[in-house]
């Protein structure tokens, strides 16, 4: 498998107009290993639009260091992250950035 | 099982009559995970994170009897199952295939952990005698629909 790179962590703009308000939570997708390699990569293009390049990179750093650091939001906005991706079965939570 | 049409609409997908009746046993075990704890956070603990925990728990029950409703519509549908010259031909539509896949796998997580959470994933086929053989064959079937969805073009007839 190729090396995977530390990915960057998409802070979208009203993610950032709300850093000086609110803390941010770290929304973050944990290894398992029952889910299918393809399914995580449609599940990353479906709820957060990417690409499948960028899907696919964030879903190999999940099974090869065990999680992936997907965005960085305001609580409601990554609480609503983690409600989409748990719908689909995927181990996600959302922590606190420090 | 196969792939036989592919349209920016929807996947059509070929059964003979037992692979039929058996994908719609394997459909009727949804949901297997409902029972399962929901977590919104592993670290952070705050009264917020305990309402949020609650929320997640009602939201997911809420989609798992959605998701169980439109589901036995489904199976009902003369639209979504056509029979064909002795096959049956299911037709998935775009609308339909996000909630059938979650459907497929929450069946191949939860029969994963009826297994007993074997690690790694492909243990060899249980004992059919036993209740887990059930489980590894929804596992699998359930697995084997989710990449005919997921990849259609790739298993397509050439």
């Amino acid at each position: 498998m190729p090396a995977v790179t530390e990915p960057k962590v998409e802070e979208t703009p009203d993610a950032r107009a709300e850093t000086e308000l609110a803390p941010l939570y770290l929304v973050i997708c944990w290894n398992d290993p029952v889910n299918l390699m393809d399914y995580v990569t449609h599940v990353f293009q479906r709820i957060f639009g990417w690409p499948r390049a960028k899907a696919e990179k964030h879903m190999l750093e999940v099974h090869e260091t065990g999680k992936s650091l997907l965005v960085k939001e305001p609580f409601e906005r990554a609480e609503h992250y983690v409600h989409q991706l748990q719908a689909y079965n995927l181990q996600a939570t959302m922590e606190r950035f420090q | 099982m196969k792939v036989t049409e592919v349209t920016d609409a929807s996947i059509t997908l070929e059964f003979t009559p037992e692979e039929a009746e058996f994908f719609k046993l394997v459909l009727l075990s949804y949901p297997l995970t409902l029972d399962q704890p929901k977590q919104i956070s592993r670290f952070a603990e705050s009264a917020e994170i305990e309402d949020a925990n609650e929320l997640l728990a009602i939201s997911l029950r809420e989609q798992t009897f959605s998701h169980k409703r439109k589901l036995e519509a489904w199976l009902k549908s003369k639209t979504v199952w056509k029979s064909r010259q002795n096959r049956f031909l299911l037709v998935v539509s775009n609308d339909d295939r996000e909630w059938l896949l979650q459907i497929l796998n929450d069946i191949r997580i939860g029969s994963w952990m009826k297994m007993g959470c074997p690690d790694p994933i492909e243990p060899e086929e249980p004992d059919s005698s036993t209740p887990k053989s059930t489980y590894y064959f929804y596992m699998n079937i359930a697995a084997y629909i989710q990449a005919l969805i997921l990849n259609p073009e790739h298993n397509q007839p050439s």
